[in-house]
This record gives structure tokens, sequence and C-alpha cells, in this order.
């Protein structure tokens, strides 16, 4: 049942308010009836429900789709992925939705690949060269000859600013990497010539080890200040330190590459927020006089919502709510601590923000703590594990380690203070990363 | 007497008086007056700029007039400076054409000065932002010339880092 798009990039990194490829557009089925229409939408709210975890609601919307027409997925596929993938290329480009040659990808050597491109120029738009030209260009020809003079088509030169020097480009491209790093991406992905620019210069993958290592906070630094007296603190050097802030003493220990360190040097990330998305089936009683063979089936979902920041603060949201209810809302300073709650939501508890605090070791597990949760005696712990999400997106995903739960005192003699209560994490799912534009580093 | 000028000669020989303070602004400039005049500047002073044509230099000699009096902290805060918005006049001032805007941060790199440059980049910095690739190569007028495979392993390679 599952129909996903054809897509350049994984939808979970896609910013939560860029939907247009799931948002279903009503103007452009013009010449479909009205009921076959209204199965193509209802088919893409399916989509869009299945892929937020939905899983009960997508299968109703699936439901109504096929019973409008019983073809709907040929229908859909017919009249809106070509739709979908034009307008793909028109934002990504020629090699958007090609099939690709998933052996020969495999072995490539990228970092050899992009040195093989020092020395390649960029190259302007040539309308007379058949590989430049694809649907998603507009081809204009002009100053075609009228008199004697030979057919030219015109040839406008690259940009001049492509021609300036090396360093200069570095400088620019360091500016985006701290404002706007996906603009170095987007960038350094437009043709050989800006990928050795973005990619193969290793000053920027030392930029971003220094952006993003420098705002963790390690436990074994954590540990090491807490043994000190508050004298001895003050004394400290970052090069005393288990793991100092300064990164060139910390490369060394990665091949002295700083892409190597990037790669395998565990994170978290800051620029959104990380949500687990728990599916799970309840299995209802039959009727008293119900002759169905099988029990009714609930299918249940519930969000988990995490976001850190880098003073060592953290906030946990549990919602059945999906992701663009809450994401905009998943903030350290609200007045109230609350999601504003919606029509829909259930109960005023599951909307609390709660705060906690956090580490991250240097091999990548992260203990978050919540000493005032949801339950008054307890005090929560979670430990997650940071990993690639599909091998390719690093450190995109925080998998389930342990979940429990130490009580505290609760009265003069409590004997019951300290004990430990595990959590299962059978029906628990890993965090995934989502990007949101709207986060900075404190609100 | 009025204070001895600068005279500036482009390319295309075209002659552009300044005090000694305005071309100053440009650290080569500026050593070059130091090392042949150790004793200070007692005339008028003539230096050949044959890398610029005359719309080029004007372009240049007018922030530097500009900025004649302006103060730019000498702060090593990379971080900082790179998140700075780009000062407003000079905003304005570089809202000219791609071939201008090559030609003054040439101009800029070659006779050293700092700001004009840095101002520059972040104008081009700031083209660059919120668009799509396809959209930045018709901005610069490159084509794209991965291959398939290529550009998927290239974006698999590398797309993570932008997050953090």
């Amino acid at each position: 049942m599952s129909t996903s798009l054809i897509s350049s990039r994984s939808s979970n990194t896609e910013d939560i308010r860029d939907s247009s490829m799931i948002e279903p557009e009503n103007g452009d089925i013009g010449q479909l009836s009205e009921n076959d229409a209204q199965a193509i939408l209802l088919f893409e709210e399916a989509i869009e429900k299945e892929s937020h975890g939905k899983m009960a609601d997508a299968v109703e919307k699936y439901r109504s789709a096929f019973r409008l027409n019983d073809q709907v997925d040929l229908l859909y596929r017919n009249e809106k992925v070509p739709h979908n993938i034009h307008k793909l290329k028109q934002k990504h480009g020629k090699n958007t939705a090609r099939r690709i040659d998933e052996a020969a990808l495999k072995d490539m050597d990228v970092d050899k690949l992009i040195e093989s491109y020092e020395h390649i120029e960029a190259q302007a738009f040539d309308p007379s060269n058949p590989s430049h030209i694809h649907d998603g260009l507009t081809i204009k020809f002009s100053g075609l000859g009228l008199d004697n003079h030979e057919e030219i088509a015109d040839v406008s030169p690259i940009s001049p600013l492509m021609n300036m020097l090396a360093f200069i480009w570095e400088q620019i491209l360091e500016i985006l990497l701290v404002t706007s790093p996906q603009s170095w991406f987007n960038f350094s992905i437009t043709c050989r010539h800006n990928a050795f620019l973005g990619f193969g210069n290793k000053a920027m993958w030392r930029k971003l080890c220094f952006l993003v290592y420098s705002k963790q906070v390690y436990q074994e630094n954590v540990e090491y200040l807490e043994n000190l007296t508050l004298e001895d603190r003050l004394k400290v050097q970052d090069c005393d330190l288990p793991i100092p802030n300064n990164q060139h003493l910390v490369v060394p220990q990665y091949n002295n590459s700083w892409k190597y360190m990037l790669r395998h040097r565990p994170f978290i990330k800051y620029d959104g927020c990380y949500i687990s998305v728990v599916n799970y089936y309840l299995e209802g009683g039959k009727g008293e006089f119900s002759s169905s063979w099988s029990n009714p089936v609930r299918t249940i979902t519930y969000f988990r919502y995490l976001r850190f920041y880098p003073d060592g603060t953290c906030v946990k949201v549990l919602s059945v709510e999906d992701p663009k209810n809450i994401v905009p809302y998943l903030l350290k300073h609200t007045e109230l601590g609350l999601i504003p709650s919606t029509a829909e939501s259930v109960t005023k508890d599951s909307q609390k923000i709660y705060t906690g605090k956090w580490t991250i070791s240097s091999s990548g597990e992260i203990t978050i703590e919540i000493a005032n949760g949801s339950v008054p005696y307890y005090r929560f712990f979670y430990q997650l594990q940071i990993k690639p999400l599909g091998g390719i997106y690093r450190h995109n995903k925080l998998a389930w380690v342990n979940y429990y739960a130490v009580r505290k005192r609760m009265s003069d003699n409590d004997d019951r203070e300290g004990e430990i209560t595990n959590f299962s994490l059978k029906k628990e799912k890993a965090f995934k990363f989502l990007r949101v534009r709207s986060y900075t580093v404190d609100n | 007497m009025s204070e001895p000028k600068v005279i500036l000669v482009s390319f295309d020989d075209e002659k552009f008086p300044v005090d000694v303070q305005v071309a100053e602004k440009s650290v080569l400039i500026k050593n070059m007056i130091n090392d042949l005049n150790p004793d200070g500047l007692q005339e008028d002073f003539e230096i050949p700029i044959p890398m610029l044509r005359s719309t080029v230099l004007a372009k240049v000699l007018e922030w530097c007039e500009h900025h004649r009096n302006s103060e730019f902290p000498d702060d090593d805060d990379d971080d900082a400076k790179k998140t700075a918005p780009i000062d407003e006049w000079d905003k304005n001032f570089l809202k000219v054409d791609q071939e201008m805007l090559y030609e003054i941060m040439q101009a800029a790199n070659y006779l050293n000065i700092r700001q004009l440059l840095d101002s520059g980049c972040k104008t081009v910095a700031e083209m660059i932002k919120n668009k799509s690739p396809e959209e930045l190569r018709r901005t610069f007028n490159i084509v794209n010339d991965f291959s398939p495979e290529e550009e998927a392993a290239i974006r698999r390679e590398n797309e993570w880092a932008e997050d953090r």
C-alpha cells in the first residue's frame, strides 16, 4: 500500500513547511472527472498521513480513495507523478528522478572524484549542446542570422563571479557555512567546479568541525569538572579537559582529516528536533453477539519529541499530535510551558513541555535526565545512541539504549528512594532528526 | 598651501586626485606611500594602477571616500564577523551588475581593502541564499555537468553535513 514519491532527497530532512510534494493541488487536476479528482485528493492525503506514521488514518483515506476509483494508484502515477517530477527538475536540475546505476554508485570514491574536478572550469549553458538541454529549461534562440550570417545560437558567458579567485570563494562559502549551511550545499552541488570549491576544500570541513563540536556537552568534561573543587574549576584550561574544545587537539585521533572527523565523530544537532513515531496495534474485544472471525484492531500512534540546546538543557514532549502541530511550539521559553492546544488535542497534560539536562559521551551515547517529569516521584532517564539514518544521513538517528526512572525522596524516611524502574523499549522507536528553520540556539 | 594629494592613474590613463587619508584605505597604496616617502608626503604623489579601469577605480574610490572616517574593528572573532549583517550603505553601493561586482571585488583584493572585500563576499553570499541548485545555475549561468551517478554519489556523501 505504500506509495513513495520519487524524490531526490530523503523527506526527513526536508523542512517541515516545505511539504509542497505532498500537499494536494486541486488546481492541477483539470481534465479529470470530479470523482477521479476526489479520489486522487484522498490518495494524496493518505500518502501524507502515511508519511507521518499515522497508519490508521492512512488506511482509512486509502480505502475511501479506492472506493471512488479502484485504480486510483495507477491514475495517481499517470496524472500526478510526471507533474511532480517536472516540478522537482525545475528545482533540483536534470539529474533528478533519473534511474541510477546503484552498483556503479557503490564503487565510487567520492573524495577522489571531487579531487579530479580541481581543474574543471564551470561551463555556460549552450543551447547548441544537446547534453545541456532538458525539459526543465526553456531555450531561447536569439541573434539567429537573418542576412547571410551563419545561424549561431546566442551563448551568454558564465557569470564573471565564477572566475573569482578560489580563496575569495572560500571566504564566501565560509560565510554560508556559518549563516546558512543549506546554501553552502546547494551552491556546491551545482556543478563539478563548484563541488571542488565547496566539498574539496579541507577549510570547509575544518570550519564545520569547529562549528559542530565546540557546542557539544560532553559527559567526560562534565564529570571531570564535577570532581574538582570550585577553585580548581576556575583554573581549568581547555587543553586540560578530557575532550578539549580546540579541535586541532582532537583531529589527530581522526587521521588528521576534518572530513573524516565529521563523518565518524557523533554530534547532536541544534537546527531542528528529533522525533520518534510510535505505532502499535491494540486488539479489542468482539461485540457480545458478533459473528466476526477476528477481533477488531486499533492502531495507536503517538510521538515523542526531543530538542537539545548547547547549554546542556533539552525539552521533551509526548503527544498524539503530528509534527506540524508540535514542532513550531517546541521551545524552551514559552509562557506556560505548554504547546498551544488545538481542537483535536486530548488532554492538557499531553501538551506539556518538560525540561531536562543532557550530555553526550565521546562514543555518541546521549543521557537525558528529566528531574521533574510527568510522575512527581520519578526522575526519568533516557539513554540513546547516535546512529546514521539509512546509512546516508549521518548522526541523524537516536536509537534507544535504556529508559528508566529513579525514585526520588518523597518523605523524611523514604526507604524507596533510589529504586530503579526500568521501562520496556518494546514499542519504542528510534528518534529521527527533522530540520526546523525557525529554531535558533536559544529559543 | 593645500595638503599634497595622491593621484591614482587608471589603466585608461584617467587621473584621480584624492586625499592621503582616502587613498590609505588601501593597504597596498598605504605601504607604497610610506615606503617611497619615509618622511611623509611633501608634494602630490602619482601612483599608476594599471590593473583597474577608470570606472572601477572611480567606484572603489567612492567607497574609500565614504568610509574615510569609518573605524573598522580589527577583531579576529571570525564567526561574529561572518554573521554580522552587511553595512547598509555598502549594500546599496554594491547593487551593481555581476560584472561590476566581480571587478570591484578583484580590485579590493588587489588593493588590499579588506572591508570592501568582506562586503563583496557577503553580497555574493546573499545572492546564493534561499536558492535551489537549479536557481543558482541560472543565477551564475552554469550547467550541471555531473552525470546522474556522480551527482547522486556526491549528494549522499555530503548532504547530511548541512544539518547541525
